[in-house]
């Protein structure tokens, strides 16, 4: 379980893109994981089994605020600007803001299958939606990135690196 | 070919490696003839590569006191470390309960089947969470001075002398090393990895305890060969995914365990 924690941790802030809140959801995560261990198959994969955790968690932390969380582009990721080369930087910038202008339920799906290379199974079981959906909202989300990654390309001021 | 167009289910079922490779195969024929859809499958693949390159770092840094400390909160009385162990312990691969412990005699492959006298839990946790979070930018690097003066340096902060071993012989190379707080004082962390990229550690921890032969345990997915000395207890810790992986590691910690007590 302990391996697992640092993908817990980026997949926490990837989706909720503060780390304060992450990290606090992590801290739960394993609370509940060590309370519920007995219910945890032997041979199943544990990954998938902390996830839905995880996922059921936030779900229900989302509910009780009845509204999904307004987008507050903190510090999370950490800044490459300078490893990275300007351009590169600005289109990583462009992508993280574009991820919050996201929907939760399309970055859940592209976190999981793009960041954390889950298997459309896997991210079904873990989002406890059939893999059809997963697969429809995985490729709304994928063009909707693309296209808002495009908007804010010309927006004035940002100026994209063809 | 002829179809005219394929459906976006399958053009990201392409990204996401979910298609057999036969229309795998032929997908990708019929995107050398569809530049609009070669660019989306482009433009996906690299929104895959932006989120590792934003987030993936994430991965190297240390675990927040907190949640460590969250291992603790549920077992009032007993220690963080203890309460951690007995968590992985519940994980451990084909264990209907505890650690799977198989002791491995360095020659013959002898069972022992007692507990051994050292922490092992102790000892295995913290070599295992050392290695998970062991990025090589916390880690002394050996360069200019080499391994000499690697163990100049962990003599300097452990109080004394430190050997270094070497895993030259098994294709893996000295990465870094570092110190660690331990409840006896320092405790020592040499990371090696070979050509791939594959990572192997070597924990050194003080502590007095009677002598444990080279034995094998399972945590998580980690597997660790660990064994002591007169002062010191050691846990080699790798991944490892298949018998000849854990072969190989038991080789390698033979050698260490000969370079060590010589």
């Amino acid at each position: 379980m302990v391996a697992e924690i640092p993908r817990l941790r980026r997949y926490a802030i990837a989706l909720m893109r503060d780390r304060t809140q992450a990290d606090d959801l992590v801290h739960d995560v394993v609370l509940r994981a060590l309370d519920k261990l007995h219910l945890w198959r032997e041979g199943t994969n544990m990954r998938t089994w902390l996830f839905t955790i995880m996922h059921n968690l936030h779900a229900n932390e989302m509910r009780r605020r009845s509204r999904m969380l307004d987008v507050v582009p903190l510090d999370a990721a950490p800044q490459r600007a300078e490893a990275a080369g300007q351009d590169a930087a600005v289109e990583l910038s462009e992508l993280s803001s574009a991820l919050g202008d996201l929907t939760g339920l399309h970055r859940q799906v592209l976190l999981l299958v793009g960041l954390e290379g889950m298997t459309y199974a896997e991210a079904a079981s873990v989002l406890d939606v059939p893999v059809g959906t997963v697969m429809s909202r995985l490729s709304r989300a994928r063009e909707e990135l693309r296209k808002r990654i495009d908007e804010g390309a010309a927006v004035p001021g940002i100026r994209r690196v063809k | 070919m002829t179809e005219d167009r394929i459906s976006d289910s399958e053009l990201n079922a392409l990204v996401d490696g979910e298609l057999d490779p036969a229309r795998q195969a032929e997908i990708e024929d019929w995107l050398a003839d569809n530049s609009d859809a070669a660019r989306r499958v482009a433009r996906y693949r690299a929104q895959n590569a932006g989120l590792h390159a934003l987030y993936d770092d994430i991965l190297h840094e240390e675990l927040p006191p907190d949640i460590l400390g969250a291992f603790e909160t549920r077992r009032s009385g007993v220690p963080a470390w203890a309460a951690m162990a007995a968590a992985i312990a519940l994980f451990v691969v084909g264990a209907a309960g505890g650690w799977t412990l198989r002791g491995i005699d360095a020659d013959a492959g002898a069972q022992v089947a007692e507990a051994p006298p050292i922490d092992t839990q102790e000892l295995m946790v913290r070599a295992a969470m050392a290695h998970v979070v062991s990025h090589e930018d916390e880690l002394r690097s050996p360069a200019p001075g080499g391994s000499a003066a690697i163990g100049d340096y962990l003599a300097d902060r452990m109080g004394k002398p430190v050997r270094v071993p070497s895993l030259d012989s098994f294709g893996y190379r000295l990465v870094g090393s570092r110190v660690l707080p331990d409840t006896d004082g320092p405790a020592a962390q040499f990371v090696f990895a070979d050509e791939t990229g594959k990572k192997v550690s070597l924990y050194v921890r003080g502590e007095q305890a009677n002598g444990v032969d080279i034995t094998y345990a399972l945590a998580d997915d980690l597997s660790m060969f660990y064994w002591n000395d007169s002062d010191r207890s050691y846990a080699m810790v790798t991944r490892i995914d298949d018998e000849r992986g854990r072969e190989a590691l038991l080789t390698a910690a033979k050698a260490v365990h000969g370079q060590l007590s010589q």
